[in-house]
């Protein structure tokens, strides 16, 4: 049999702390009904179950209030660390400036077109037609690498999930490639591919400040 | 990699992130927070900003009594920039306020294990000092005071115990997943930290 001590003989405060097992309504059969006959301990725990009352009625700290300026001056560092983090994260992106160039090569080409319409302007409309293609070739370069980045950061291998997200873009972009072509010069198709470059970009970036970004509790 | 607060028991920082175990049953994420946390995500402000305002009192508070006054301003922005930043690894397989609060005691257990050595000299005269009963609030400011600089006498790791589950009103379950310990562990710590609270109490308003 073993041997059972009241919480009221020996340390007061190790007392206390068998005691406490009564406050949330536990379970000791022993323990509750040595406590209901012992004036003592049932002072114990009277005074645990006020402390606990007390501490319940606490409530908010002071100061736990609004706090916009606290929010905006999170958000305003969130903001920074995305700028700050970007053109690191896409160190060696020199590439990226084709898609630039390539917005820029449409936008040079709408200009003239619009601008013009006239036969002689057709050779500087080829020459930014060409540029466009270069660049868009540059581009797919640069979706690579940051393939490969991503790869590697991932240890060989991207998620299948962003490797999902990937291909719906790089189908979307070539699509929109593919429309840009058949009719040149045309701002909708011009402006959807556009927009499937900034995509492509963007969710390449995102996915790699996913993984090198930030400390993760 | 966060500091842990010193929980006799915990389990592994590994294995104390919410995927199984006895320690962690928590309820899975609500609709409204997962939205939440999905707009997030995308970098919706809007939502981050609802996130903020919604838990900022919560945090606030539990950081407060973890650190004391003067710094939990600083160290809650830290706990939504943390938050928000590692939205990404947020699991809905527990509630978005489980996940705040991990963050929150990590955060100001690390913050509070800093500055150790000076503070916890002179914190409870300084936290008893600082703390006025907010608006609203009915108790005794004596009896507020004498709560406030007992519980800034704990020893941290009782003192989150004893915060998350007396003042906050969190279940077992749901420590253990913050604290990273058993269920188990939980209740022995808040036995320990009620009857150590008890003879600070009678220490300091000569009740006993």
């Amino acid at each position: 049999m073993i041997f059972w001590k009241p919480p009221c003989e020996g340390d007061r405060e190790r007392g206390a702390e068998r005691i406490a097992v009564l406050v949330d309504g536990e379970d000791d059969p022993r323990l509750a009904s040595h406590v209901s006959t012992c004036a003592r301990c049932e002072g114990v725990l009277t005074s645990l179950r006020a402390q606990r009352a007390s501490l319940a009625s606490l409530g908010d700290a002071p100061g736990a209030g609004p706090d916009e300026a606290g929010l905006h001056r999170v958000l305003a560092a969130l903001t920074h660390e995305r700028q700050s983090r970007r053109p690191g994260l896409v160190v060696g992106w020199s590439f990226a400036t084709a898609a630039v160039v390539i917005l820029g090569g449409i936008g040079v080409r709408q200009l003239l077109v619009a601008r013009a319409g006239r036969a002689e302007d057709s050779a500087i409309v080829a020459g930014a037609d060409a540029a466009f293609r270069r660049a868009e070739r540059e581009y797919g370069d640069a979706v690579a690498m940051l393939r490969e980045r991503l790869s590697a950061q991932r240890g060989g291998a991207i998620d299948a999930s962003v490797e999902e997200g990937a291909r719906t873009l790089a189908e979307a972009r070539r699509k929109a490639s593919e429309l840009a072509r058949a009719r040149r010069a045309d701002p909708e198709r011009e402006s959807l591919l556009r927009d499937a470059l900034r995509a492509e970009v963007r969710f390449y970036e995102d996915a790699l400040l996913r993984v090198e970004g930030g400390e993760h509790p | 990699m966060l500091d842990r607060p010193f929980i006799p028991g915990a389990l592994p920082a590994s294995d104390a992130s919410g995927s199984a175990g006895d320690a962690r049953v928590a309820a899975p994420v609500s609709a409204d927070d997962a939205a939440l946390v999905e707009a997030g995500r995308r970098g919706d402000e809007r939502a981050l900003a609802t996130i903020y305002r919604r838990f900022r009192p919560r945090v606030f508070s539990v950081v407060a009594r973890l650190v004391g006054a003067s710094d939990a301003e600083e160290v809650t922005q830290e706990v939504f920039l943390r938050a928000f930043r590692g939205l990404d690894k947020f699991r809905a397989e527990a509630q978005l306020s489980t996940w705040l609060y991990r963050i929150a005691v990590n955060a100001a257990l690390s913050e509070r294990s800093k500055k150790r050595v000076e503070r916890d000299r002179i914190a409870p005269a300084v936290e008893a000092e600082s703390i006025a009963a907010p608006p609203g609030t009915q108790q005794d400011p004596a009896l507020r005071a004498r709560l406030e600089a007992a519980l800034a006498s704990l020893p941290p790791g009782y003192r989150a115990v004893l915060v998350l589950h007396d003042v906050e009103g969190l279940e077992h379950e749901e420590i253990g997943t913050i604290l990273g310990c058993r269920i188990g562990t939980s209740k022995s710590q808040l036995h320990k930290a009620r009857a150590k609270m008890r003879g600070l109490l009678g220490e300091l308003g000569g009740e006993r």
